[in-house]
């Protein structure tokens, strides 16, 4: 035995012929990620441009709730974002059941009365469905609040000024005093802008929807290539590695040589990736708000920004495989550590949906933090921190490894 | 040339394997260690081979110690282990490859001990694809790498078909020929006829066999 460079390149010769099948079936789970990630995108950019639907039920005959409703759908900003359709109140529990409006408003009978006579003690009602008081229905709730506080105090103050000039004995300033309050409070409501003011700080670490996803597919991407890569472990002689171990290929040597043969393979799997991916973002069907320009030169600084995230993921792998025996333990081990650290890591939803102490693990987890990485990567951001992060890792899944080993070969 | 072991010791927690296990062997000999299966004569081969650390004992030759001396050891020692110590996916050529460099492989190959063991004719084959004989050829082949002077064999011919066996036998008085100690654990007649010397290692004692043919006293013996 020549010693380490030896061993060295008998793995990469392992590696190599091992490279055709590894590549197609790359191809294979990058097509069905890549899938995935585009439908799931397409479903979350048509969450975005959905229109909330506020029935409005009930008596709306007065003509100033009437114009007030009417002015909110037609004339207001928030019509970009809410339809007021009028339904009976039957028709809008029907399509409120089948999820087909987000909520109704109830105009009791009797508000304008009570309005008109300063009582004000028949509220609007809200009714929403059940469940349905996540950050949507909160907004909705807030935003009914606001319509309806708007036409209801607004035509308290008509009606109010009415009752003033009438009583003072200026009943014939009455249609031009209306008119002009009409008209200042309908400048007041409708050059307001809008109701609320919203600040997108993107999904999850400031990236927007689709870089958190392309990042993220590309971790889950990694995690299941451990899976891939089976037959390089699957076909390990536990003889070799002893009677290497007793030939001068210590351990160290013989770990260091397959981990760097590993590696070899997963970044050749991930160029491959990368090779696809020139084509999808020059044909312009996945844009990412980071990169204003797409191109080879940016997407190759990020492969290479991606090496230590690779180096670390594969480590992990090796080190997976080494603790279990036999190929179906081996996949089986893989594919629940590939599922749940992705899901804890924030792969599928981002991790800031989990609660506090969720996420704090999910965070602390390898993926969590190849995620950040890559993520920081991709915004041409660096941070120490987490680049020490991985270092550790990587130390700790080839120290483990290595480790595993010599017991392995102890124990005989 | 002499072989000695002596006081070899091993235990796995409480379950002693080897107690005091001593012999010696000089060149051109055959040494059969004889025994029921885990009795433990593969272990006290992996020990010889450096595979395993002894809990005590001295493997010497010609008064140099082999368990500490590691390049020594790999000089003087070859190992071929009961499983085929190879790599599945890759052929003959880069499993020969590990333990020849690539000028020594040809001459081996064209006139040497790999031509004797017949590697040539399979030399492009994946291991997952060879039959049992081949791979046990391959082993062999590359335990002989550095020509050593003493071959530790786990089993060598366990499982293999005549013609194989015939191919590995040949080699093995071919190698005792040329001066070199066989040391061979088995339980197979076959292999045992090629033994100048039995040892019986029972309950992780080693005594000294003498196989007359009589497959019953020797089964009884085993047992």
């Amino acid at each position: 035995m020549n010693g380490f460079l030896t061993y060295l390149y008998i793995q990469l010769r392992r590696a190599v012929k091992l490279l055709p099948v590894m590549m197609t079936v790359t191809l294979l789970v990058c097509g069905c990620v890549g899938a995935f990630a585009v439908l799931y995108l397409g479903t979350e950019m048509a969450g975005q441009n959905k229109k909330y639907r506020i029935a409005v039920v009930g008596d709306t005959t007065d003509s100033y709730l009437g114009f007030g409703i009417s002015a909110l759908s037609v004339l207001d900003d928030s019509r970009f974002m809410v339809d007021f359709p009028s339904m009976t109140e039957e028709e809008a529990r029907r399509e409120l059941a089948a999820g087909k409006i987000t909520a109704y408003a109830k105009v009791p009978d009797g508000l304008v009365e009570s309005i008109v006579e300063g009582s004000n003690d028949k509220p609007i009602v809200f009714v929403t469905a059940t469940g349905s008081k996540v950050i949507t229905g909160f907004l909705v709730e807030e935003l009914t609040e606001e319509a309806s506080s708007l036409v209801v105090r607004s035509q308290s103050a008509i009606y109010g000024m009415q009752r003033i000039l009438w009583d003072n004995g200026m009943g014939d300033l009455w249609w031009e005093a209306t008119e002009s309050l009409n008209l200042r409070l309908l400048d007041m409501v409708l050059n307001r802008t809008k109701l609320c003011g919203l600040e997108f700080q993107g999904m999850a670490n400031g990236l927007s929807t689709e870089g958190y996803y392309f990042c993220s597919m590309l971790i889950f991407f990694l995690l299941l290539a451990g899976i891939n890569s089976s037959p390089l472990f699957a076909k390990k002689s536990r003889e070799l590695m002893k009677l290497l171990a007793a030939r001068g290929v210590s351990i160290y040597e013989q770990i260091a040589g397959e981990y760097l043969a590993y590696l070899f393979l997963n970044l050749c799997c991930l160029l491959g990736v990368f090779l696809v991916l020139v084509p999808v973002f020059k044909s312009g069907v996945i844009q990412l708000a980071e990169w204003e320009k797409m191109g080879v030169e940016i997407l190759a600084g990020f492969y290479v920004r991606m090496i230590p995230v690779v180096a670390v993921l594969t480590a992990m792998q090796f080190l997976l495989y080494e603790l279990v025996t036999g190929v179906v333990n081996g996949i089986l081990l893989q594919f629940i550590c590939c599922i749940s650290m992705a899901y804890l890591s924030g792969c599928f939803y981002p991790a800031g949906m989990f609660p506090d102490i969720l996420k704090r693990i999910g965070e602390g987890l390898p993926t969590g933090v190849v995620l950040r990485y890559a993520d920081e990567g991709l915004m041409g951001e660096r941070t120490l921190g987490i680049g020490f992060g991985l270092l550790i890792y990587l130390a700790v899944f080839l120290g483990v490894s290595m480790f595993a080993r010599s017991l392995r070969i102890q124990r005989g | 040339m002499i072989i000695e072991l002596s006081g070899i010791q091993k235990a796995y927690k409480h379950n002693v394997v080897l107690k005091n296990v001593s012999l010696t062997a000089k060149e051109g000999s055959c040494v059969g260690i004889l025994g029921g299966n885990g009795c433990g004569k593969s272990t006290l081969l992996t020990i010889l081979a450096g595979v395993q650390k002894a809990d005590g004992g001295t493997f010497s030759c010609d008064g140099a110690d082999l368990l500490t001396n590691t390049a020594l050891r790999n000089t003087l020692l070859g190992y071929v282990p009961q499983d085929n110590p190879l790599i599945e996916e890759l052929n003959a050529w880069d499993n020969l490859r590990m333990w020849y460099d690539s000028k020594t492989l040809k001459r081996e190959l064209d006139q040497g001990v790999l031509a004797m063991l017949d590697i040539g004719s399979f030399l492009k084959v994946p291991v997952h694809k060879m039959s049992g004989g081949m791979k046990k050829r391959l082993s062999i082949g590359c335990a002989v790498a550095a020509k050593p002077k003493i071959l530790l064999l786990d089993e060598p011919s366990s499982a293999l078909d005549l013609v194989c066996k015939e191919k590995i036998y040949n080699y093995f008085e071919t190698y005792k020929g040329e001066g070199g100690i066989l040391l061979m654990a088995t339980h197979d007649l076959q292999e045992i006829s090629l033994c100048d010397q039995c040892y019986l290692l029972k309950d992780g004692m080693l005594t000294p066999y003498v196989y007359d043919g009589d497959i019953h006293r020797l089964a009884g013996s085993l047992s």
